[in-house]
């Protein structure tokens, strides 16, 4: 890697709250977005819980017309936006043409595509709107967000399942490094829609689905499955030089980042770790990992596998091992969520909790408490794995001083 | 900088399954775009389409296995196959895959949809919703490869495929993989041709690019897969390198949902940055196989952003939409017609846009109307241009003489 990438910007659209510092609050005390949600019950009567985003005033960030036309997905992308470039302080010399975006999302608009199917095939091909049709591409809140911001820069939309959002911010962190962009907005949104709840329903991964409660807890040894969620996290990312020069404060730098795959059924959870760790060791060098962010999402297969994978990391030998799914359930960009969250952990100097942890699985590894612990946080490791095998993690530096 | 070596290619789409039926199709000139008999098209104002033909099941692959797969799936594995054979590389665990589509397989997953929004008797395959994410079918061709390496799916609308062949240039130049697999994959679906037919954006009978008669765009499908590698890992192991994918450029918009700019701005900078990348300049372009939609809004624009870019060689600059031929393959457009240019250097040819009969007075450049015509090219531009202001070009160029 060329230069170190600099995080100077975080916005965030959360079941823990909107805005950085109201999600880091809530996740430090231990608080869990999940909570009864209506609407969402399938035939078995599951799910009744979720961790929906609540309380957000999306008019209160998008201040352009194109408001009325964004979906709300779109909008929660576009606000978490605003919300990081203010942070970042990064509207007073940037350019334009250097700026782009770079969106993580597993399923877009979801919501608005059934809609688009139920005036298809209910009401026939004449019923659709062509107002809606234009939203229902994955790429609609990276465009939106473009529009907003008048940034013409590279401009990505990826999905790759549950890593959405780490990948997102991997590939915001490449156009920087490869020269392509001087700023990026990267990270992801995904929106709860009940067409993905069927298909988690139909497959019996929901929690409570193969008895236990209806809660979702990483590493827990009573884990039965995950809890939806839903949320957007946005960051604005430039070179560290870039960052300093404009005298502008660094939540943490981003060092590198890598991809690979592990072994994983069609469609379903990695279930073993795979025979060679060789992607993630080199990517954490020799010095040691003080804090790991896992994917880990209360799913019996997934937990174990990240389990061991980090048991055979010798870096992370040391480090604390958390995840942020307890809080803010499963979805395809809850990596970014999570990467969030690993800046301000770096900053505020202390451990993310495993909020609903009651008993850990059977583990050498030192898991997170309840509560945020304070701790000395130099380097931390994100890590995500997806249904179908795909895996990513990144590294994360605390600032320099 | 790392030269990128293109050592595979494969193909499928309305002109025929492999890349040689694909070049045979463009050399005759032949239009792909027929009837929808993919669904009933009861109820749309249009009723055409360039449908693909069955794709080939991959060998070694069971028809059981095959099952469950939707037919994008089904039309990536098929060029994935294809251009994984050309290549010849035994180890596909390092090899990155990135794929681009935007519905992925939709096809099936709206199908099951429609059966329980209408109350339909019997249950839906598990399977096709399984298969709906965008994400899957780059798992699939990952899992055909035995990809153990990065792997990335892009959903940039109409750009994606363009796009997923520029993300592969930049990991081999970053040092991320030797080797990747990439491209894009797309088949008709219901909510797609539903939503053209909405925004009235489709053509009554075949697409007409650039024409004074235009009336919007044929959908069509299809896939096309490059294996990109690291020019001297290729040459190293005595490769057969087909080509060399010298850059590519991206630009937004940042205008409009679903129009371009009508100073084709946006365009103009992703082929500025496009040759800045591949470190050629505009007069060593020899052909620019366009975006051409066919839409009224995409061909004025697209016109003017070329001749900003190409100034006065835009007048002697061959530029046509194969568009025409194989309909617009939406997330797979972007691949199918880098790899449309790539055959018309490697091949000597210039690919026609086949419906062209009477050019609008506002596109004014050499569209190349009605037939294919032979010519020496060497370095060409592929353009791609999406919903939402996505706007990518690649400059690929044929192997020297002799390679």
């Amino acid at each position: 890697m060329s230069e170190p990438v600099a995080v100077t910007g975080v916005g965030i659209v959360s079941a823990l709250g909107v805005g950085a510092r109201q999600f880091w609050q809530a996740l430090a005390a231990g608080h869990s977005g999940i909570a009864p949600a209506a609407g969402l019950a399938g035939p078995d009567g599951l799910p009744t819980r979720a961790a929906a985003v609540r309380d957000f005033a999306a008019r209160e960030f998008i201040t352009s017309s194109h408001y009325r036309r964004m979906d709300p997905l779109s909008r929660m992308v576009v606000a978490a936006c605003r919300m990081a470039l203010d942070d970042a302080a990064a509207g007073v010399d940037r350019d334009a043409a250097r700026s782009g975006i770079v969106v993580g999302s597993a399923l877009g608009n979801a919501l608005e595509s059934a809609q688009h199917l139920d005036r298809l095939f209910l009401k026939g091909p004449a019923a659709v709107s062509p107002m809606l049709f234009p939203n229902l591409v994955l790429n609609a809140p990276a465009s939106y967000a473009a529009m907003e911001f008048g940034f013409t820069g590279v401009n990505f939309t990826v999905a790759q399942a549950e890593i959405s959002g780490e990948t997102a911010i991997a590939l915001g962190v490449d156009a920087i490094c490869s020269g392509r962009a001087d700023l990026v907005l990267a990270g992801g949104g995904d929106d709860l829609a009940p067409i993905l709840l069927r298909t988690l329903h139909r497959t019996r991964a929901l929690a409570g689905q193969r008895g236990g409660r209806e809660w979702a807890s990483p590493y827990d040894a009573a884990r039965s499955g995950l809890v939806a969620g839903a949320g957007a996290a946005m960051l604005v990312l430039e070179p560290l030089a870039r960052a300093r020069r404009r005298g502008a404060p660094v939540y943490a730098c981003i060092a590198g980042s890598t991809a690979w795959a592990v072994p994983a059924p069609p469609y379903g959870w990695p279930s073993r770790a795979p025979a060679s760790l060789a992607p993630l060791a080199a990517l954490c060098g020799a010095a040691p990992i003080d804090l790991v962010c896992g994917g880990a999402n209360s799913t019996t297969a997934l937990d174990a596998c990240e389990l061991t994978l980090f048991e055979a990391l010798a870096a992370a030998r040391g480090a604390t091992v958390t995840s942020l799914k307890g809080a803010i359930g499963e979805f395809g960009a809850a990596g970014a969520l999570t990467v969030a969250a690993a800046c301000l952990a770096l900053r505020e100097q202390a451990v993310p909790p495993l909020c609903a942890l009651a008993t850990a699985a059977p583990t050498a590894l030192r898991l997170a408490a309840r509560q945020a612990q304070p701790a000395r946080l130099r380097r931390a490791l994100v890590h995500g794995l997806a249904r179908g095998g795909a895996a990513a993690a990144l590294l994360l530096e605390a600032a320099p001083d | 900088m790392t030269r990128i070596a293109i050592t595979g290619l494969g193909s499928i789409n309305a002109l025929g399954v492999g890349v040689a039926a694909f070049e045979d199709g463009l050399r005759a000139g032949r239009c792909g775009i027929g009837p929808l008999t993919r669904f009933a098209a009861a109820g749309y104002r249009v009723a055409c389409a360039a449908e693909a033909p069955p794709p080939p099941r991959p060998p070694g692959v069971s028809a059981r296995a095959a099952r469950r797969w939707s037919l994008t799936t089904r039309l990536a594995l098929a060029a994935a196959a294809e251009a994984w054979r050309a290549a010849g590389l035994t180890d596909g665990a390092a090899c990155g895959v990135v794929l681009g589509t935007t519905t992925g397989g939709m096809a099936g997953g709206e199908e099951s949809y429609r059966r329980e929004a209408i109350g339909a008797a019997g249950r839906t395959a598990l399977a096709s919703w399984l298969e709906t994410p965008v994400a899957v079918p780059t798992d699939a061709v990952a899992t055909l490869i035995g990809s153990r390496g990065p792997r990335l799916t892009v959903s940039t609308a109409c750009s994606s495929g363009a796009n997923a062949l520029g993300i592969g240039v930049d990991w081999i130049r970053a040092g991320r993989v030797a080797a990747v697999l990439c491209g894009g994959a797309e088949s008709l679906c219901r909510m797609t041709y539903s939503g053209f037919n909405s925004l009235q954006a489709l053509d009554p009978g075949p697409c007409r690019p650039f024409d004074r008669q235009r009336a919007g765009l044929s959908l069509g499908e299809g896939a096309a897969l490059f294996v990109l590698e690291d020019w001297r890992a290729a040459t190293a192991r005595g490769a057969r390198i087909l080509g060399e994918l010298l850059g590519y450029g991206v630009s937004a918009d940042a205008y409009h949902l679903t129009q371009p700019r009508p100073d084709g701005a946006g365009a103009a900078l992703a082929m500025r940055r496009a040759l800045a990348d591949a470190g050629v300049a505009a007069a060593a372009i020899d052909y620019v196989n366009a975006h051409g939609t066919g839409t009224p809004l995409n061909d004025v624009a697209e016109t003017r952003a070329i001749k900003a870019v190409l100034g006065a060689r835009a007048a002697v600059v061959p530029v046509s939409s194969t568009k025409s031929q194989v309909g617009h393959c939406l997330a797979a457009a972007g691949a199918i017609e880098a790899l449309a240019a790539l055959l018309a250097a490697r091949g000597g040819f210039v690919p026609a846009t086949v419906t062209l009969r009477d050019a609008d007075p506002e596109c004014d450049l050499d569209y190349v109307p009605g037939h294919s015509r032979a010519a020496a090219l060497r370095t060409v531009l592929s353009n791609s241009y999406g919903f939402g202001g996505n706007n990518t070009s690649l400059v690929l160029r044929a192997p020297e003489a002799g390679a």
